[in-house]
């Protein structure tokens, strides 16, 4: 009997594995503190996996899905509501019990050696709160917001413990993304004290997050009755002795409902081989403890060692595959180009100090560059700005941030009309709908476009918006961080720059 | 040697409470630090530093206790429900099978719940006004908004789970009552024909769902929803990861 509980078990925890490299193959990401930029990430993978882990390959589903409905305003949300559809209609919560890093991660965290607190019917009660997050996080407040133009993704935002776990931890304990820790506050703060929280939840309580608080096992529970791939029970053989019940670690009614995660352990319980693993009207894996069973599997060809050797031979491929596709050297922006490289080839005005080095860091001068302006005819030039300070924010439409801060540049833009110029370059990501954006608002601060994303990396960025950037009169770099702006520090930002401009003008 | 394995499973049990309290209480203690950047490379590693060696304590206890498990088996695992639980798990399968009088008792037990539920919900409005009233969060004086939280807030929480705790109480007692009526009722023969009906007709639901699933994905595709999820995955989301 141990051996026909321990294989199956064995088989999951492999695919569950295999699943986690999989989406997670980009280990240059972890060594370099940067993230996949591959057009892979067009596909959602199907488990909880944070978009920006420097691992990622593929999107995560809960992620698109919330930005999608906070972009409701201008497209509907169709293609991540297909392919939700499609992995809940196929997989169901297969996807929790088999394809999710974060169930494996709380599977591991359950093993250790403490006691436990066994399921009732609070906790059974407690797992409807998930539907409410859904609900309410997911769809609720990023459809409200999307009305404000402001994209909000409530529970990446607020709750996710995924993000901090595999984004934000790997990110900042990079040694080249020291600038990020400035970044850090009270969003920070809370979400760390979450994830802290979850992760002893689930050394006592298994799968904690997944009965409780995941909205993406509630998207996909919804599916149960539908859903091809999973635990089945046969109804006509049930005899409702609750075995399964007293086996199963969840907060099952009966094996395959809206709880289930398609473990397969209630399986061997099961006295009369009700309980199957099935794929459609295929019977994968039923009791082969029961006489019947065992007689009716033993009819069955036993698949060839040579077979399964083949089997995982291609998954072990496959796996490599993916590993050399991520790793390999592309020849995108990931790259800020070389210091000496000039953006824009010009001559150098007289008030530009050309004796400064051409970079992206405080002290060192600013690259020139020229980019079309937004809502109006002509174009941006760095070095045209005639002797005054310039803040350049980079920004874009699709990050809550960056239009939270653009007031405040808007004020400073106001009240230092005569002295500096103020810039808002967006990102060359999603550039359709600036034009609508901007037309809602009367910003004083000029916007300008940065076509091929050359212009932000000149400046170190395109990783992490918003970014902003201080150049003051001779064209050095005051200030160039990530990061949201307040309206006092960046009046501080340019009162020091313009400090600058007076002490060089009395020189 | 085997006596000793529950104590250590509560020993470890306890220190990755205590390895969690020291986690969230240093991670505080940097942010009320205050100033415009609390952390800083050197504050997390201080703080790292304060929190090793628990984290060493539950790492050797979890592997000692785990050796140990193995050797002498761990405790039987409880996970078998408690009676509520599998009294309700019953109630909810007989009611599919049972005769008039079983549904009509579990119809009242839902609504009952659903009542319970909505009133639990009604109490708790007036706890979640005076959390968005940014009035209450101005300064960030924790006593003070502590004693007003108890004063204002608390009282409708405690009033929202008495009421959860009357509904369970009410219910669980309906349901021991049922549960008893059912083990005297000749047992129901299960109705094939009911559950042919919906083997059948899934086989259509999942096609439509297939259809809905590649048409949206196409129409998502072509009015640029892929370009969206690419672009939003292609750039780290500071949000996301609690940066801002």
């Amino acid at each position: 009997m141990d051996k026909v509980k321990s294989k199956p078990a064995f088989t999951r925890r492999l695919v569950q594995l295999y699943a986690a490299l999989l989406y997670n193959c980009h280990v240059k990401g972890f060594l370099n503190g940067t993230i996949f930029r591959g057009n892979s990430k067009v596909l959602c993978v199907p488990g909880l996996n944070c978009y920006s882990c420097p691992g990622a390959v593929g999107a995560c589903p809960l992620g698109a899905l919330q930005n999608a409905v906070a972009a409701s305003g201008q497209r509907a949300p169709a293609y991540v509501l297909g392919i939700l559809l499609l992995y809940g209609l196929l997989l169901g919560r297969t996807v929790c019990g088999w394809l999710c890093p974060v169930g494996l991660l709380q599977e591991v965290i359950y093993k250790l050696p403490t006691p436990k607190i066994r399921k009732s019917n609070v906790t059974r009660g407690l797992s409807m709160l998930k539907y409410f997050i859904l609900a309410a996080l997911v769809f609720a407040v990023p459809f409200w917001y999307s009305y404000q133009k402001l994209p909000l993704p409530a529970f990446c935002k607020y709750v996710c413990p995924a993000g901090t776990l595999g984004g934000a931890i790997p990110l900042l304990l990079h040694p080249g993304n020291r600038g990020m820790l400035n970044a850090l506050g009270v969003l920070f703060t809370s979400k760390f004290v979450i994830l802290v929280a979850i992760l002893l939840l689930c050394v006592f309580l298994f799968r904690a997050f997944c009965r409780f608080l995941c909205p993406l096992g509630a998207l996909y529970s919804l599916f149960s009755r539908v859903s091809v791939l999973g635990v089945k029970t046969d109804k006509a053989k049930c005899t409702h002795c609750s075995v399964c019940l007293n086996v199963c670690k969840l907060d099952v009614r009966y094996p395959g409902d809206r709880e289930c995660v398609h473990c397969t352990e209630c399986i061997d319980a099961c006295p009369t081989g009700a309980i199957s693993f099935k794929a459609g009207k295929f019977v994968l894996r039923g009791n082969e403890g029961i006489p019947e069973m065992k007689a009716e599997a033993n009819n069955k060809a036993k698949p060839k060692l040579w077979k399964r050797c083949l089997l995982v031979g291609a998954m072990t491929l496959l796996l490599g595959a993916a590993f050399w596709a991520a790793n390999r050297d592309r020849a995108d922006a990931q790259n800020a180009p070389a210091a000496s490289e000039n953006t824009v080839e010009t001559v150098t005005p007289a008030h530009v100090d050309e004796s400064v080095p051409v970079g992206f860091d405080p002290g060192q001068r600013a690259q020139n560059f020229t980019a079309p302006l937004n809502g109006q005819e002509g174009t941006f030039e760095l070095y045209a700005c005639a002797g005054r300070p310039v803040v350049i924010n980079f920004w874009a439409t699709w990050c809550t941030p960056c239009c939270l801060e653009l007031p405040a540049f808007d004020q400073i833009a106001r009240e230092y009309a005569d002295e500096v110029t103020v810039v808002c370059v967006h990102s060359d990501l999603i550039t359709d709908d600036i034009e609508e954006y901007l037309a809602s608002y009367d910003y004083a601060q000029l916007f300008a476009l940065d076509e091929t994303g050359d212009i932000i990396a000149s400046f170190d960025g395109s990783l992490a918006l918003p970014q902003t950037v201080v150049v003051d009169a001779r064209g050095v770099i005051t200030y160039n961080d990530m990061g949201s702006m307040t309206y006092d520090k960046l009046k501080g930002l340019v009162t020091e720059a313009l400090s600058r401009q007076d002490g060089a003008s009395e020189e | 040697m085997a006596k000793t394995v529950k104590p250590l499973r509560l020993l470890t049990a306890l220190l990755c409470a205590a390895c969690s309290a020291l986690l969230i209480w240093q991670c505080l203690k940097i942010f009320f630090a205050g100033g415009e950047t609390p952390y800083t490379a050197q504050n997390i590693s201080r703080a790292l530093k304060v929190c090793l060696p628990a984290a060493s304590l539950l790492a050797a206890s979890a592997v000692f206790t785990g050796i140990l498990s193995l050797k002498y088996g761990s405790p039987k695992e409880k996970f078998r429900p408690d009676r509520q639980y599998l009294l309700t798990a019953a109630l909810s399968r007989a009611g599919e099978a049972g005769g008039e009088e079983i549904r009509k008792a579990r119809r009242r037990v839902f609504f009952v719940k659903a009542g319970g539920a909505f009133l639990a919900l009604v109490l708790l409005i007036p706890f979640a006004a005076y959390l968005m009233g940014k009035a209450h969060f101005e300064t960030w004086d924790l006593n003070a908004m502590a004693l007003s939280l108890l004063k204002n807030a608390l009282p409708w929480v405690f009033a929202s789970v008495a009421a959860l705790i009357l509904t369970y109480y009410w219910t669980d007692r309906e349901a021991a009552k049922l549960l008893e009526k059912l083990k005297k009722q000749p047992k129901t023969a299960f109705t094939p024909e009911r559950e042919n009906r919906f083997e059948n007709s899934v086989l259509y639901i999942r096609l439509v769902l297939l259809l809905a699933a590649v048409l949206l994905i196409a129409l998502g595709a072509a009015n640029g929803g892929a370009r969206d999820v690419l672009a939003k995955a292609k750039a780290i989301c500071m949000e996301c990861i609690g940066l801002g």
